[in-house]
């Protein structure tokens, strides 16, 4: 051990590696909030397709230098067939056992018409509480 | 004997499923667990040798940050290293268990109160000095002392760096004692008496004038010219002659010069590793020999202090600041290592707080352009997806039927299959 030691408080090659772990996480790009009507048009969205996402990924196989394709010799590619296994086992634990819950904000604008004994009663306002819903991903 | 043929018996898919998972539960429980690695403060990676780390997988080099360090320690118009000097005084002082104002004499304070005696100290000596400048006319001088304590030799001549052959001998001998008296990175696992071998190579290198350094793994041999007085006075390869060289301009280019020595014996791409690697030998030369180098401007310092002390609490020189080769001879007397201890870490916490700035500020760029792509990337790849989508159906509402679709999708095809 060197005669002269480092001082502690300069040892702080732990709290520098969490610092820049800090900034990594910070800087991720988050995502803007979607427009009402862009989450409308999901509605034309045909949902997820474990073989639409097998091909999509094999297709890029070659930006990775893995070969599509049966392989020499006519061997099956089993990576294509692994990544289809995969995307099957994905998409199908997504439809089927997912749970989507939602929650609204309050302050929802409600509007709402009726009327008694006295004439037409309107009402205008805002919901007070969060609600809860469910949602079912496809 | 009667023949026993084994009956082929096939699971069902239920049966198959349960099998394969279990064998595949039984299979990720024997991986070994995930064990958060406790691993003490004192052995953990030093602070410089893991920023170097990050540094070096990011693909930066430090030069410029040493480069500004050479720069602050030796700004002939700053006062960085005088600073650091009255505090290690200060500290030095403290460590003894003396507070200058009001004065204390307590030889059995406690390291708390010693603390507090260092603190109380260093805001006093800096009191004294508002504007410490004992240091300034000598940078050249010390800058040229370190080329002698790194290079040699020990032989003066006309054209030494320094032709004073006391103070040669004792920046030499320092030079040697300080071998394994300081270090930068983690401490080598290395025995006294192969410390005790370095430091008698290491001194007949010195007094020879001819250094070894391992610089990737090969080890170099770097003597300094027969006059090395160009590179404080310009000359040479890099500057013209009689041009005003400052202290900090003349370490660089002695670092340029090794790189030269290397690549007169090795081949490029080497020697450009081998000119950034001394210049790291350079800055951990510069911590452990700094506390020596200063040594002979200090009786100025003191004169100052004893100015301000009565006759009976005049404090020596002597008494506080040890030389390497004191340190080495008496390696657990913490009051001889105090001053030198101070001054080291004063400097190394200014290189790290350089350093690290640094890197955070190419970190937090190396991470934002890597969003940025990665997020281009991804964009990129949904418009070609959506621009296929279009290309097809622009013509067609969202809600057109499937057989819409297949028309307009078949009508992509007409060039060759015509009109159906």
């Amino acid at each position: 051990m060197a005669t002269i030691a480092i001082d502690e408080s300069l040892n702080i090659s732990e709290e520098v590696a969490d610092f820049m772990l800090f900034l990594l996480n910070e800087n991720r790009v988050q995502l803007p909030k979607l427009s009402i009507p862009k989450i409308l048009l999901v509605k034309t969205r045909p949902g997820l397709s474990a073989e639409i996402l097998a091909a999509s990924i094999t297709s890029r196989f070659p930006e990775a230098n893995i070969p599509n394709g049966p392989l020499f010799g006519g061997t099956p590619n089993s990576m294509e067939i692994f990544v289809k296994i995969i995307s099957e086992e994905i998409v199908d634990a997504i439809q089927n056992e997912m749970r989507v819950d939602v929650v609204t904000d309050p302050g929802a604008t409600i509007s709402a018409a009726g009327g008694n004994a006295g004439g037409p009663v309107v009402v205008v306002g805002a919901t007070v509480a969060p609600h809860t819903g469910i949602g079912i991903a496809r | 004997m009667a023949i026993d043929v084994p009956i082929n018996i096939p699971l069902t898919d239920a049966q198959a499923e349960l099998t394969a998972k279990i064998g595949s539960m039984k299979s990720l429980l024997a991986l070994p667990s995930i064990r958060k690695r406790n691993i003490p403060k004192a052995n953990q990676i030093s602070t410089y040798d893991y920023i170097m780390k990050i540094l070096n997988v990011m693909g930066l080099t430090p030069e410029v940050i040493f480069n500004a360090f050479l720069t602050k320690v030796f700004d002939q118009a700053g006062t960085f290293l005088e600073d650091k000097v009255l505090d290690a005084i200060g500290d030095s002082i403290g460590q003894q268990g003396i507070q200058l104002s009001p004065y204390i004499n307590n030889p059995t304070a406690t390291n708390k109160t010693k603390k507090e005696y260092k603190s109380n100290n260093k805001a006093y000596i800096h009191g004294l000095y508002p504007n410490p400048n004992f240091l300034q006319t000598v940078k050249q001088k010390l800058a040229k002392d370190l080329v002698v304590m790194i290079f040699g030799p020990k032989q003066v001549t006309s054209t030494s760096l320094n032709t004073n052959q006391t103070q040669v001998n004792f920046l030499i001998n320092n030079a040697v004692c300080a071998e394994g008296l300081f270090s930068l990175s983690n401490d080598p696992v290395i025995r006294n008496n192969d410390i005790e071998y370095n430091r008698i190579k290491l001194k007949q290198q010195l007094e020879k004038g001819e250094v070894v350094y391992e610089i990737s793994c090969q080890e170099v041999k770097i003597k300094l010219p027969e006059d090395p007085g160009f590179l404080f006075t310009g000359g040479g390869t890099f500057t013209s002659p009689s041009s005003y060289v400052s202290p900090a301009q003349a370490l660089i280019e002695t670092v340029q010069y090794v790189n030269n020595q290397v690549q007169r014996i090795n081949n490029e791409t080497n020697a450009n590793k081998g000119g950034k690697k001394f210049y790291q030998i350079l800055i951990d030369k510069l911590l452990s020999f700094i506390s020596v180098m200063v040594q002979p401007y200090l009786p100025s310092v003191f004169t100052v202090i004893n100015a301000s002390l009565s006759p009976s609490q005049q404090i020596n020189q002597s008494n506080f600041v040890f030389d390497n080769c004191a340190i080495v001879n008496d390696p657990d007397n913490e009051i001889k290592k105090e001053f030198a201890t101070s001054l080291f870490n004063a400097l190394l916490k200014d290189l790290l707080k350089l350093l690290l700035l640094f890197t955070i500020k190419r970190f937090k760029r190396l991470v934002a352009n890597y969003f940025a792509k990665t997020a281009i990337e991804k964009q990129k790849r949904k418009l070609e997806k959506s621009k296929l989508k279009f290309q097809i159906f622009s013509k067609i509402s969202d809600n057109a039927d499937k057989i819409e679709k297949y028309q307009a999708a078949l009508k992509t095809l007409a060039t060759v299959l015509g009109a159906l």
